[in-house]
C-alpha cells in the first residue's frame, strides 16, 4: 500500500511544476521536475519502475498542460528507458551515468514532445526550439539531477525499500 | 521600672526640645552641619547602591521582561505579516484598478474577471490556467485580455477552470495591424516568449515604437485590442515582406489577473 504513495507525490510535483515553479523561476526555460523524478527513479529502481512513474506523472502533467493529452506520457517513455544506461552498467561511475542520463533523457524528451506537437498540427520552429529550449533545458536538468537523485534515493530507502532490494537482486 | 525613667525622660526631653526648636526655626544650624557631613557619604552610598539596586530590580523583573519580550516579538511578527498583507493588497488593488481602467476605456465588451492559477508545466507550450470555467459562462474560443492588452484565447473550458493559449505560443496567430499606417500582418509567438509580426508588405511604412493592434480580420479576435509595439524590423530589401520584432504590451511572466471577453463570438473560417 505504501508503494502507491508515489502517486500523490507525483501529483504534488506536477502541481509544483505548473504553479510555484513558474512564479519562483519566471524564465523562459524551467527545470522539468517530472522528468527529473522519472529519470532519477529509473536510475535507482530500474526502467520498469520508471515507465510506471512516467505513465502516472506524464498523465498528471498533461492534465495541467495546454498541450495534447498524452504528449508528456509519450515523451517520458524514452526518459524512463534512459535508465538502461545504469542497468546495463554502461558507465562505471554512478554520478556520471546519472548526469549523462539526464542530458540524453532531456534531449529525447524534447525531441519526442516536438514530434508529437508537430504531428498534432502545432507549428514547431525546430532550429529555434532546439537552441532556445531543448539545449538550455537539458543543461538545467543535468545540473539539477544529482539533487533529485540523492533526494529520491534517500526517500526510496525509507518508503520503498522492497523495490530497491528487488532491483539489486535482479 | 525606676531604671527606665531617666533614659525615657531624657529621650522624650530631647525629642520635645527638637520639636520645639524646629517649630521656632532653631535647628537649621546643627541640621545643616550634620547634613554637610552626611551628604557626601549618603551620595557615595547612594551612587554605589543604585546599580546594585537596579541589578536586583532586574533580577526581580527578569521573568516579567522575558515574557514581555516574547509578547513583543510575537507582536513584531504580527505587524510584519500585516505589512506584507497590506503591501500585497495594495499591489492587488493597483492591478485591479488597471483592469478597471481597461474595461472603462474599452466599454464595448462584457468582461469576466479571472485569476491566473497556473502556468503550463511544459517549456514548449505557452498557456495559463484561470479560475473560471463553463460554470461562469466561459466558452472555448473566448478572447482573454489584461490591463496591458491581448493575452490569448480560451482553448479548453472545464466547469471551474479554463486553459488559455497565450499569443506568445508558437502555434498562436493573430491578425494584426499597425495603428499609424494600418499595415496588416500576422502576429505570432516565438520560442523565447517573444512576438513577431509577419507578412507586413515591404512598401509599408513602419517605425520602431509603432503601436500594433488586432485587426479583427478572420474573426478570431475583436478589432482594436492592443498587442504591443514595434521594436525593430528585419528582412532584406528584396524580400516581399518585412518581419517585425514586437515588444508585448502584456508582461506575461507576472500576469496575475485577466479579463475574459464573454460577448465576442469568434468566427472560425474554414
Amino acid at each position: 500500500m505504501r508503494y502507491y504513495l508515489f502517486i500523490p507525490a507525483l501529483f504534488v510535483l506536477a502541481v509544483l511544476q505548473s504553479s510555484a515553479l513558474s512564479w519562483l523561476l519566471p524564465f523562459p526555460v524551467r527545470p522539468d521536475l517530472m522528468l527529473l523524478a522519472v529519470l532519477s527513479w529509473g536510475m535507482i529502481a530500474g526502467a520498469h519502475q520508471a515507465l510506471l512513474w512516467g505513465l502516472v506523472g506524464g498523465l498528471m502533467v498533461d492534465l495541467l498542460s495546454g498541450a495534447p493529452l498524452g504528449l508528456t506520457i509519450i515523451a517520458l517513455v524514452p526518459v524512463a528507458l534512459t535508465a538502461l544506461v545504469r542497468e546495463y552498467s554502461v558507465l562505471e561511475s554512478n554520478i556520471l551515468a546519472v548526469l549523462l542520463g539526464a542530458f540524453i533523457g532531456s534531449v529525447l524528451f524534447y525531441l519526442a514532445s516536438m514530434i508529437v506537437l508537430q504531428s498534432t498540427g502545432t507549428r514547431v520552429p525546430w532550429g529555434e526550439t532546439f537552441l532556445h529550449v531543448l539545449l538550455p533545458a537539458a543543461v538545467v536538468n543535468s545540473a539539477l539531477v544529482p539533487v533529485a537523485y540523492i533526494a529520491l534515493r534517500s526517500l526510496g530507502e525509507r518508503l520503498w525499500p522492497e523495490q530497491l532490494i528487488a532491483v539489486r537482486e535482479d | 521600672m525606676p531604671r527606665f525613667v531617666l533614659p525615657v525622660t531624657l529621650v522624650l526631653a530631647v525629642a520635645i526640645a527638637g520639636v520645639v526648636l524646629t517649630e521656632h526655626g532653631r535647628t537649621e544650624g546643627p541640621e545643616g552641619a550634620v547634613l554637610r557631613i552626611v551628604r557626601p557619604v549618603q551620595s557615595a552610598v547612594s551612587d554605589g547602591a543604585t546599580p546594585v539596586g537596579h541589578f536586583f530590580r532586574s533580577l526581580f523583573r527578569a521573568y516579567s521582561l522575558d515574557s514581555e519580550n516574547e509578547r513583543l516579538e510575537q507582536r513584531i511578527g504580527e505587524l510584519q505579516s500585516q505589512i506584507v498583507h497590506v503591501s500585497e493588497v495594495e499591489a492587488e488593488n493597483e492591478r485591479l484598478r488597471a483592469l478597471l481602467g481597461y474595461t472603462e476605456s474599452n466599454p464595448g465588451w462584457t468582461y469576466l474577471p479571472a485569476t491566473v492559477i497556473g502556468r503550463d508545466p511544459s517549456n514548449l507550450v505557452q498557456s495559463i490556467s484561470i479560475d473560471r470555467g463553463t460554470n461562469d459562462g466561459v466558452r472555448e474560443g473566448m478572447v482573454v485580455v489584461a490591463s496591458g492588452g491581448l493575452v490569448g484565447k480560451v482553448t479548453r473550458a472545464l466547469p471551474t477552470v479554463s486553459k488559455v493559449l497565450l499569443i506568445t505560443d508558437t502555434s498562436s496567430a493573430v491578425n494584426a495591424m499597425i495603428e499609424r499606417s494600418r499595415a496588416k500582418g500576422i502576429v505570432r509567438g516565438g520560442v523565447s516568449a517573444g512576438l513577431t509580426m509577419d507578412y507586413v508588405g515591404r512598401a509599408q511604412e513602419v517605425a520602431p515604437g509603432d503601436i500594433v493592434l488586432s485587426s479583427g480580420l478572420g474573426g478570431g479576435f475583436p478589432k482594436g485590442i492592443l498587442i504591443g509595439q514595434v521594436r525593430s524590423s528585419a528582412g532584406d530589401d528584396l524580400d516581399m515582406f518585412q518581419q517585425l520584432d514586437l515588444e508585448s504590451a502584456v508582461r506575461f511572466q507576472i500576469l496575475e489577473e485577466v479579463l475574459v471577453i464573454t460577448n465576442f463570438e469568434p468566427t472560425e473560417l474554414e
